[in-house]
Order: structure tokens, then C-alpha cells, then sequence
């Protein structure tokens, strides 16, 4: 029997609609190339949530996380759990636990407003957080336009969205480790 | 036999809706092949519904899979049944060491798919990167869904036409799909 891949992917995002949606889409398709890329997927749904000790599984996933990729919504940046989740995401990285912070831009965002003033308005990524104003290893997954600027997930377009995942998945490999054959 | 195999929503569910259509056309292949087709959704047919269905699994010479994510995302999960999915009976069908004479393999992908990053660990299956594929044009390749513009609408049907073309124009004779398991075909010029 083979071992479980070390490799744990954590998907954070914040239940609403649209980033459900989204989170549900782009955790299938990392499940279906997972076993030849060699890495689990951990997803906060609402499979888990029926579960007694849900909050003890996502404590262990953020515990044993590799990469911890969070998919950007201004109401990401504002709820409390997904703070902590990131937070516990930074803190592997600063621990030099190598955890990969990932993200993904679901709305309209600035991210290069990250690390800016506190004051929020609409269409800004904004922190006031200095762990997250610290941080230079963020990496955005995408998705990108031909003109290679980041921009935001079509989900509202169907086709589009699945192309859109397909290339965070090619980003997403990059980011693993090298794999003997 | 054509045995179609997918799982619906929207985007696939246009393409097996024009692909049954235009099959339903003919009753004859290009070859003169009297034309028979199968759908097989293993997820959404009743029990007894889906086991009749898959008996028509060993008469089948075309196997057609229209593949999106949640296909292989329900092959994967559905391998731990009892009842192998269809992908994974085909392709262990068409891998075996006496594959049937005539069984092509085709693929109609509905979204782009890496066939070498999917693999089935527990059924042994290290990826799909076969070279038996029919209708796979690399890992960017992708049926080109209809918008609501003419123009998609259009590129949609000239695309969908050209596959289907290939099933029935396909001759019995075809080097990736004769060639013995595990020899590579020798059609290189």
C-alpha cells in the first residue's frame, strides 16, 4: 500500500456564493490530477461541516498544509476565519515550514494595494495586518490574460472559467516539488 | 457500436446533445457500417438502467468519452465501487495484452485536460497519455462552446461536425489502433 502524498493543499475561501462555487471547482480539479502530481486537497465544504469534529480537521489541514492557497474576495479579507486560516498559513511560512502561500483572484482586486492603509474601499485588497504587509513570498496563482496581467476569475462564464482553472493548475505545478519518474 | 459515455451539465450536455443528434442521422458509416448508440451516464441512470446500458460495453467499437473534470473526478471516485466506470473498463479493455479488434478510442474534451497529469493510482493507471487517443489535439485542445453570437454558434457546429466526421470516416484499419498493447505504432513518415 502506497503512502499518502506529503504534499497537503489547502483551499481557503469564504462561503458565499461565487467563491463556493469556485472553491468546489478548481479542489475537482486538482483532485483529478492529484495522484499523478502526487498532493492531497483539504476543502472546508459542507460535507465536512455535517461532521462533529469539522473544526478539528480543519485545524489539522492548516497544521500539516504545504501550500495554502486562498481565493481573494473582499469578503475573504473581512471574515475572521479566513484572517485566522491565513494567518496560520503565514505563520508556517515565517516558522520555515515552507508552506506555500498561493492566491487566487476572484474579484475585482488590487493586489498590489496589499499592503497599503487600512482604510477600505471597494475594489482594493487592503491590510492592516503587518504579518501580511511583511510577507513577499505571496504568490498569485492567477488567472492571467493574454497579456499576462492578473486579472479576475470569469466565474460567472462557464467556459471561460474552466479554461481559467486549467491555468491555475499549470501555475499550481510549478509550485510542487520535483518529482523523480 | 458507438458507446457514449459522459456526465451532464451544461457545457458537456451541448456537446452530447449535437454528437447524438448528428449520429442519429445516419443509419450507416462512411464505411457502410450500420450505425448503433449507446449513452451511458453511470451517475445519473437508475441501477438497473445503468447495468443493461453497460452490457453493451463488450459489443462496443467506438468508445467515446466526453471529457470534462467532474468525468474524471466521478471515474476516479466511482473506481472504488465494485462496478468499474467506463473509462476505466475501456481503457483497460483497449490496454489489455488481446485488446478487441476493433475498438477505437475517442475523445471529445469539453475542457482542456493534461492527459499525462491524470492518473488512476488505484487502478494502476499511471495517466492518460495514450497514444491510441482519437480526437485529443493536445492539452490546450477544447471543443469551442456556443456563446449566444452567430459566430461561436457556428464555430461550435464546424468543429463538432469535424469530429464526428472522424468517427464516421474512420477505416478499420488504423495504426494506433491495431498495434499490439505496448508496441508503439510505426506510422511515423
Amino acid at each position: 500500500m502506497r503512502a499518502e502524498p506529503a504534499e497537503l493543499v489547502f483551499i481557503s475561501y469564504k462561503h458565499i456564493e461565487h467563491s463556493t462555487r469556485v472553491a468546489r471547482r478548481l479542489r475537482n480539479a486538482l483532485e483529478v490530477v492529484s495522484d499523478a502530481l502526487g498532493f492531497r486537497v483539504f476543502l472546508d465544504d459542507e460535507d465536512l461541516r455535517a461532521s462533529d469534529n469539522w473544526q478539528d480537521e480543519v485545524n489539522a489541514a492548516l497544521n500539516g498544509m504545504t501550500h495554502f492557497i486562498a481565493l481573494l474576495t473582499d469578503d475573504f479579507w473581512l471574515s475572521p476565519e479566513c484572517r485566522r486560516e491565513l494567518n496560520a498559513a503565514i505563520n508556517r511560512y515565517e516558522d520555515g515550514k515552507k508552506t506555500r502561500l498561493l492566491f487566487v483572484l476572484i474579484d475585482d482586486m488590487r493586489p498590489d494595494l496589499l499592503s497599503l492603509n487600512p482604510d477600505r474601499r471597494a475594489g482594493r485588497l487592503v491590510s492592516d495586518d503587518p504579518k501580511v504587509q511583511r510577507i513577499g513570498d505571496i504568490h498569485f496563482l492567477g488567472p492571467y490574460n493574454s497579456a499576462k496581467q492578473l486579472v479576475r476569475l470569469q466565474w460567472e462564464n462557464e467556459a471561460v472559467l474552466r479554461d481559467q482553472i486549467k491555468q491555475l493548475i499549470d501555475h499550481f505545478e510549478r509550485t510542487l516539488p520535483a518529482r523523480g519518474h | 457500436m458507438i458507446y457514449v459515455s459522459w456526465r451532464p451539465d451544461p457545457l458537456a450536455s451541448e456537446v452530447f446533445g449535437k454528437l447524438k443528434a448528428r449520429l442519429q442521422l445516419s443509419d450507416w458509416d462512411d464505411h457502410g457500417r450500420m450505425l448503433m448508440v449507446v449513452a451511458s451516464d453511470p451517475g445519473q441512470q437508475a441501477g438497473e438502467e445503468s447495468a443493461a446500458i453497460r452490457k453493451f460495453r463488450s459489443e462496443a467499437t467506438d468508445f467515446v468519452a466526453i471529457f470534462t473534470t467532474d468525468y474524471l473526478l466521478h471515474a476516479k471516485t466511482a473506481s472504488d465501487t465494485d462496478e468499474a466506470p467506463d473509462l476505466l473498463y475501456f481503457i483497460d479493455t483497449k490496454a489489455s495484452a488481446q485488446p478487441p479488434d476493433k475498438l477505437t478510442m475517442w475523445i471529445f474534451p469539453v475542457e482542456a485536460i493534461a492527459l499525462h497529469r491524470v492518473s488512476f493510482r488505484k487502478a494502476n493507471i499511471a495517466h492518460l497519455d495514450f497514444d491510441w487517443w482519437h480526437g485529443w489535439g493536445g492539452e490546450n485542445d477544447r471543443i469551442p462552446l456556443p456563446s449566444d453570437t452567430a459566430r461561436s454558434i457556428q464555430e461550435f457546429n464546424d468543429d463538432m461536425g469535424r469530429r464526428i466526421d472522424q468517427i464516421l470516416k474512420h477505416p478499420d484499419l488504423c495504426t494506433p489502433c491495431t498495434h499490439p498493447a505496448g508496441d508503439s505504432p510505426d506510422d511515423t513518415p
